[in-house]
């Protein structure tokens, strides 16, 4: 009866916690996210000429520069030169819930994606292909 | 002599000539897991993959026979270390420094060895292991062997090793019969990931580390519920305590719900 009475309350309590969950939970989609078409490409030197983007390179070992530091309204945008499909989702792996503004996917090689960062914070990223490529944006 | 020639034979016999060893689901799990850690050292072109995978086994076989020492038990054939060992090789990044592959190791068996109540221990080994060296060394879970097994598969070792992930699933789901928390927690799963993320491509909600995790880590035999109407209720709590907002303090959301799910159902199993 015990064992029965145990069963019986952790369901109700799954049940009232996925409820509140589902209600409650608000994904915003991401204010401003671009993905580069294979025509548009943004290359490492265009991005350097200009001073409103930050780069960040995709390379076969991880993220360059893994951490990177930028104001609010700046844009980021993630060059892959790893020679395979890269990946830039916001941490935890796998859930990557924490900032889903940050889950660009997938990207081939000599393609990129970007974010313009809007929100003050340290947000962490991954790719999801190879969690243990792990970087952050400080925003301030 | 504790062990002489004669004795050593006929365990070898018993053990490997007469292949009763690949019987035990535990070998066979072992064997799948291997496979794993070989197509993902492949895939990776890394040597340091590979010292990985020997540092996690050899660590975890080690602190097991210290273990069982101290509690005057009889070593015998360790192929549950072997698969907690590749466990935390598989999870471990092989860019962290060696001892953290060994305080893992460590405090996975530990906690199976000293973690315990009624002859049985309570959390997950290789989870338990994982989780602590996470909080204590500051990183996040890695799950590197178990993330490049992308769908759409490029190329043919790609869907390759996309059939080896799921090989395990024979071992867990129809020899071990866990194929209710299998279920229930990848249902779950991808219902919260679909409403909580609006992917609803299969390329959006397959994930490797999940299936991963669902075949294996979720439904270990001695943690886990072996009664078939209390397997959907864990394998829907783990689900979806992983997408509780808290995890994002923690080393990693599947683990966590994992353990907090072991601690829970370990009166109910």
């Amino acid at each position: 009866m015990n064992n029965k009475l145990g069963v019986g309350l952790v369901a109700a309590v799954v049940l009232v916690v996925g409820f509140i969950m589902l209600s409650n939970r608000q994904v915003t989609a991401p204010v401003t996210q671009t993905a580069s078409s294979p025509t548009t490409a943004i290359s490492p030197a265009m991005t350097k000429e200009d001073k409103t983007v930050s780069k960040v390179t995709v390379t076969a070992s991880g993220f360059d520069p893994a951490v990177i530091t930028v104001k609010k309204g700046t844009k980021v945008a993630w060059f892959n030169g790893s020679g395979t499909i890269a990946n830039v989702s916001s941490a935890k792996h796998p859930t990557h819930l924490v900032y889903p503004k940050l889950n660009l996917g997938d990207f081939a090689d000599g393609q990129s994606v970007s974010l313009v960062f809007t929100d003050a914070g340290i947000f962490k990223y991954h790719n999801h292909l190879n969690p243990s490529q792990f970087g952050s944006v400080t925003v301030e | 002599m504790l062990v002489n020639r004669r004795s050593l034979t006929r365990f070898l016999r018993e053990q490997v000539w007469n292949n009763r060893w690949r019987r035990i689901p535990k070998m066979q799990m072992a064997g799948f897991l291997a496979l794993i850690a070989l197509s993902a050292a492949i895939f990776s072109h890394s040597i340091s993959a590979l010292t990985v995978f020997i540092l996690s086994i050899g660590s975890v076989l080690f602190f097991e026979y210290c273990f069982l020492r101290i509690r005057r038990v009889k070593p015998f054939l360790l192929s549950a270390s072997i698969v907690t060992g590749l466990i935390i090789g598989l999870l471990t990044s092989p860019f962290l420094p060696w001892y953290v592959v060994i305080i893992a190791a460590l405090i996975a068996v530990f906690s199976k060895q000293f973690i315990r109540l009624n002859k049985q221990h309570i959390f997950n080994p290789a989870a338990f292991g994982l989780f602590s060296a996470g909080l204590l060394f500051h990183y996040d879970i890695s799950w590197w062997a178990v993330s490049f097994q992308s769908w759409p598969p490029h190329n043919f070792f790609l869907a390759v090793c996309i059939l080896i992930l799921i090989l395990p699933g024979y071992v867990s789901g129809v020899y071990l019969r866990r194929y209710g928390s299998i279920l229930a927690f990848l249902i779950v799963y991808i219902f919260l990931k679909y409403k909580l993320t609006h992917q609803a491509t299969v390329v959006g909600l397959y994930d490797p580390t999940v299936i991963f995790f669902s075949l294996v880590m979720l439904p270990e035999p001695m943690t886990t519920p072996r009664k078939l109407n209390r397997q959907p209720l864990f394998g829907s709590v783990v689900a979806l305590i992983s997408f509780l907002p808290l995890m994002k303090w923690l080393p990693d959301p599947l683990l966590t719900a994992l353990l907090f799910a072991n601690g829970l159902f370990f009166k109910f199993r």
